[in-house]
């Protein structure tokens, strides 16, 4: 890991009638590392996530400050550029898959739809980079799976067909958020395992969002806590649970049910 | 338009004569006509749209008719007779009207449901009787004309009173002259009297004497006294208080008018009885005819005017005895080219509507029997021409309706020039032949015409294509901007005197609708209808008037500026519990008589 | 149910077939008038009998349903695509746009009807050819039926503009007019669908009320419409006036039975 950040936000951000819901926080991810960002729910995180990406006006919010991913300030990039960005260079992978998943649409057309949005490949070549991304994120490769309806999924797989939309075009970015809330304890490890593996083999940064300090813990190179709008901590996974500074986060860590192991998942 | 539409006349199937009788003193005691039989045409009821009340007359009775000595014994024997009244039946009339009355004045009159209302309402000095079309003595007993047909003298009945109590004179008749007159009060009747205000001299001699004067000589002066409902100058009822056999009692806007029977009316019958029998008249305002169909099954009630042709059929079915077919009405439908040369229409299509031959092979190229079995289901009759048979006097009986002759039809087009080829007619500049009708929209019947016309002219190579618009849009194609091909509209006769007509028949006049507003006749046969028509206008003699308008049909017979298709047939319902009814083609209809119409025991009880 | 739905479908595809090829079906012209056999009963030679001009009642019917069953699906196609491509964009880009369409909409709506049609009316030219008076009609019942359902539309879109699964489509760097034609119509469909068979029926009697302003099917072209006028009339004509209302159930009828029944309404 060199220390060259492949994105660095220094943001705020408002709502009507609510403002400073994110205040001047500042975050950075390097290439390949996996950073998490950990706050109560309410705290900004998702708003975070979808500016990071422009989309905040969608939930009506307004971000302020700078995004520097690649030498590029996306906050000053054109619809247009943002649009080539998205999902190719930096892709999402949202909370919870049934409502983010197209109802109307099958799986394979979505992942088709994903593909063709930032590629003009004959069908074979969809076909191949969709087959690609679903054997990656460990799905059957098999037509009548993509011929599916997300209804006719579990949520478990529907996460997974979110994650390989997301894997499709082998961003440099990938922002989490929350994606294991909706599932069970397994499933949650599952994916966390699935993400951590393609960091490794994909080389993808990952800004993970949670509440739960403790289930990332093994899982993140780097920790930040956002706690009332701010980051207040912002350092290595270890010295975080070894020598907290903020009282929120010793606090969290202080509710936690007992010491925990850091790198026994990678 | 309007006007137009009500002016233009229509011919239809010959109509039994009867043999008229001179009207002599008694004529306004005796019972009219109800005892004619029905068997000349065949009988229907359905009372004819209204329209307009007046038939012109036979001028040849302009003399004096009645002898007043006649009357006053009579007056005599009908005053001794007032005790004998409540021996009638009584009971009461009822039928629909098929819009709001819009006034109740007599004077004010312009729609159909105020103008039923005035004619069983208001007293009138000359009626027009609507089975004879003859004129009969009414508030006056005897009338000349004089001044050269400026003016006219009339002898007026004694001991009249107004349904109030109020006695009638000469000096009411003066009152009604003036406000009639009155420019500020826009009377529309006073508008037939080509009067033009403070003009008319109105002088009352005696206190039963009244003489008008006016400033021109008026043609048919006297049958226009038909709608002149005499107003009170003293009554405190105003104009509520009437001289006619009965007066309104009640009016609840939107839903009815009810009439009483006026206590002091004048007439009576042969027995010396008071006239009307009925007691009372309630007109229900219903535009609903389904409703009224229902009703009248229901014996709810008595009348049903205009009837269309499919009810009448199905009402027949049910009821044979109360459906009326009274022969041809003043209704007909016809159909015109565009001849004018400010039309904005290819030159080629203008020599077509132009040339004599095309119209008049078009003419024969039309199914009239087929349309009055299949569109009417019998109930009319292949038109002559401008004028119904239902309009006897004036009314030329040498026309007979154009024959369908489809080979007369070619070889007409033929000597025009027109060949037909593989089923489709070519004009001389191989141009070929298809044009448009335009008609209204909505009315089915008319609908139907154009489609049988349209299969009619198919086979001799003519393609129409058929246009149905708007009203509105029809009157400012076919007076303002004049692009339109050819139009089918049906037409009501208001007047019976073709001097209503003028405006119709000369060439530079607004409705003259084939090609109107000419500086001057653009042929010779419209020169020659423009100096019979100025003939007919300036003449007195109700025979010479009648040989000059004779002619005018008979041009237009040949020249067929307008192709007349069917004259319908005015079809009534009048319930068998009405007695007396003698239902007359013009309007009223079924309520013309209305003093002697009486209703069966159980009914009157009802 | 599988089975009334195959049924409903066959039933479809004949009426289909007798309407492309009337024809087959019947050698007399629709527009012949046998003028000696008006009102005639039904028989041999005329199976549904004749109308009151003489003319074969089957023949017509045919005929009529070739127009009516070609042209009013057209017309709903056309103003379900309108009312799609208006409301959809209203309701998913919002703003100036979502303003204006409103605005039209509500115009469309409030204007005269009766009175501009009556003016089209009078624009036309007299002489037209039957074949255009049913493009005419059709197209101006299709350009004119659309607002009503463009603004159900623009309600459906509206709430989708902000949904999970639009912020998924755009995060996966779709552009907005793919978003709006991949994910947001599908799951207006339903609306779409409703509208489209609903339309039919109405369209049909539509034209035969455009016939009471001078618009309708030129004569003598039948059509389901014209066929249907002198049921207004009120008398109680023959049975067989009444087949082309029966026939129009019956289409009615088999649209909604071949429907899918795979409900995706969000």
């Amino acid at each position: 890991m060199n220390g060259y950040p492949l994105l660095h936000i220094r943001l705020s951000i408002d709502y009507p009638g609510r403002p400073r819901v994110l205040d001047d926080a500042m975050l950075d991810v390097r290439p390949g590392e996996i950073v998490g960002l950990v706050g109560e729910s309410g705290s900004g995180k998702s708003s975070l996530a979808l500016a990071l990406l422009r989309l905040l006006d969608l939930k009506g919010g307004r971000a302020s400050g700078n995004i520097w991913f690649k030498d590029r300030d996306l906050m000053r990039a054109g619809e247009r550029e943002m649009r080539s960005i998205r999902g190719k260079e930096i892709a999402f992978v949202p909370q919870s898959p049934s409502s983010y998943l197209n109802p109307a649409l099958r799986l394979g057309d979505q992942m088709a739809e994903a593909w063709r949005a930032h590629q003009n490949g004959s069908r074979a070549g969809v076909e191949r980079a969709v087959c690609r991304a679903i054997e990656q994120v460990g799905l059957p490769v098999d037509r009548a799976f993509l011929r599916r309806y997300p209804g006719e999924v579990s949520v478990g797989q529907a996460q997974r067909v979110l994650i390989a939309m997301a894997v499709l075009h082998l961003p440099g970015l990938l922002i989490a958020d929350e994606p294991t809330s909706s599932l069970d304890l397994i499933s949650q490890a599952d994916v966390l395992r699935l993400l951590s593996r393609l960091n490794r083999e994909l080389g993808m940064g990952i800004l993970y969002i949670s509440h739960d300090l403790l289930s990332i813990a093994g899982f993140c190179d780097r920790v930040a806590i956002l706690h009332e709008g701010r980051i207040v901590e912002f350092r290595e996974t270890d010295a975080v649970f070894e020598e907290p500074e903020h009282p929120y986060t010793k606090a969290l860590i202080g509710a936690l049910p007992g010491r925990v192991m850091t790198g026994d998942m990678r | 338009m309007k006007a137009f539409l009500a002016k233009l006349d229509c011919g239809a199937g010959t109509r039994a004569c009867r043999v008229e009788t001179r009207l002599d003193a008694f004529r306004g005691l005796r019972t009219p006509r109800s005892k004619v039989p029905n068997t000349h045409a065949p009988r229907s009821k359905g009372i004819v749209r209204p329209k307009s009340v007046d038939t012109s007359v036979d001028a040849a009775d302009t003399s004096v008719r009645a002898t007043a000595v006649v009357v006053l014994a009579l007056l005599t024997l009908a005053c001794s007779a007032v005790a004998a009244t409540g021996a009638q039946p009584g009971g009461e009339l009822r039928f629909c009207l098929y819009s709001e009355p819009k006034t109740f004045n007599p004077l004010l009159v312009a729609d159909t449901s105020s103008e039923a209302i005035r004619y069983m309402t208001a007293g009138v000095l000359i009626r027009v009787n609507r089975q004879t079309q003859e004129l009969e003595p009414s508030l006056a007993v005897s009338w000349r004309v004089v001044s050269q047909g400026r003016g006219i003298a009339f002898k007026l009945r004694q001991h009249v009173a107004f349904s109030d109590g109020t006695p009638f004179s000469a000096e009411d008749v003066a009152y009604t002259m003036h406000t009639l007159f009155d420019p500020s009060l826009h009377a529309p009747t006073a508008d037939s009297f080509h009067a033009g205000g403070a003009a008319v001299k109105i002088e009352t001699p005696a206190a039963d004497e009244v003489t008008l004067t006016f400033p021109t000589p008026v043609a048919g002066i006297e049958r226009l006294f038909d709608q002149v409902g005499i107003l009170s100058s003293k009554s405190p009822r105003k104009e509520m208080a009437s001289l006619g056999p009965f007066y309104v009692a009640q009016y609840k806007p939107g839903s009815e008018v009810d009439l009483s029977r006026n206590p002091y009316y004048w007439k009576r019958d042969r027995q010396g009885l008071r006239l009307p029998r009925i007691d009372a008249v309630r007109l229900y305002i219903q535009q609903n005819r389904d409703m009224e169909l229902i009703r009248f099954q229901r014996g709810d009630l008595n009348i049903m005017s205009a009837v269309s042709p499919e009810l009448f059929d199905q009402l027949q079915a049910r009821m044979p005895a109360a459906v009326r077919d009274l022969g041809p009405s003043l209704e007909s439908e016809m159909m015109w080219f565009n001849q004018s040369p400010k039309a904005p229409l290819p030159a080629y299509k203008k020599l077509w509507f132009q040339s004599r031959e095309f119209r008049r092979a078009l003419s024969a190229a039309v199914n009239r029997e087929d349309l009055c079995r299949l569109v009417y289901r019998g109930h009319a009759h292949p038109a002559e021409g401008p004028i119904s048979p239902a309009n006897r006097f004036w009314f030329n009986s040498g026309l007979k309706p154009h024959r369908y002759d489809p080979a007369e039809a070619l070889a007409l087009l033929g000597k025009a020039g027109f060949r037909l080829q593989d089923g489709q007619l070519y004009d001389a500049q191989s141009h070929a032949v298809e044009f448009s009708i335009v008609t209204n929209a909505g009315n089915q019947a008319r609908e139907k015409i154009a489609q049988m016309i349209q299969q009619d002219l198919k086979a001799i190579g003519i393609r129409l294509n058929v246009v149905k618009l708007d009203y509105s849009a029809i009157i400012d194609r076919i007076s303002q901007s004049l692009d339109y091909e050819s139009c089918l509209l049906g037409l009501t006769n208001v007047d019976l005197d073709p001097d209503a007509q003028m405006n119709v028949w000369l060439s530079s006049a607004s409705n003259h609708q084939w090609n109107p507003n000419q500086a001057s006749p653009a042929t010779p046969w419209e020169a020659e209808i423009d100096r019979l028509m100025q003939a007919q206008g300036s003449e007195l003699n109700p025979a010479r008037r009648k040989a000059y308008f004779d002619k005018v049909q008979e041009i237009v017979s040949q020249e067929v500026p307008f192709l007349y298709l069917v004259t319908k047939n005015a079809l009534v319902a009048v319930s068998p519990s009405l007695q007396n009814a003698d239902p007359s083609v013009l309007r009223p209809q079924a309520v013309w008589n209305i003093e002697m119409l009486a209703l069966t025991q159980e009914v009157a009880k009802k | 149910m599988k089975a009334i739905r195959y049924l409903a479908a066959t039933l479809l595809l004949a009426l289909l077939l007798a309407a492309l090829w009337p024809g087959a079906l019947t050698r007399t012209p629709y527009d012949r008038q046998f003028r000696e056999l008006p009102n005639a009963p039904v028989s041999r030679q005329f199976p549904l009998g004749t109308d009151e001009l003489g003319r074969d009642r089957l023949s017509r019917l045919l005929y009529g349903t070739r127009v009516s069953l070609l042209a009013a699906p057209a017309a709903a196609l056309l103003s379900t695509i309108l009312a799609a491509l208006v409301g959809g964009l209203a309701g998913f880009l919002g703003g100036w746009f979502d303003r204006a369409a409103v605005a039209l909409i509500d115009l469309m709506l409030s204007l005269p009807w009766l009175f501009l049609l009556i003016i089209v009316r009078a624009m036309l030219p007299l002489n037209v050819p039957a074949l255009v008076s049913v493009l005419l009609t059709f197209g101006l019942i299709g350009l004119l039926g659309w607002p009503s359902a463009a603004r159900i539309v623009r309600a459906g879109c509206r709430t989708l503009r902000c949904s999970d699964l639009v912020l998924q489509a755009r995060a996966c760097g779709l552009p907005r007019g793919r978003v709006l034609l991949k994910h947001v119509l599908p799951n207006v469909r339903p609306i779409l669908t409703a509208q489209f068979r609903a339309s039919i029926p109405i369209y049909i009697l539509a034209e035969a009320n455009l016939g009471l302003l001078g618009l309708g099917v030129a004569d003598p072209l039948p059509s389901w419409g014209n066929l249907l006028r002198p049921l207004e009339s009120g008398l109680a004509p023959d049975w067989a006036a009444w087949a082309p209302l029966i026939l129009m159930l019956v289409v009615v009828s088999c649209l909604y039975l071949t429907q899918s029944s795979k409900v995706v309404v969000q």
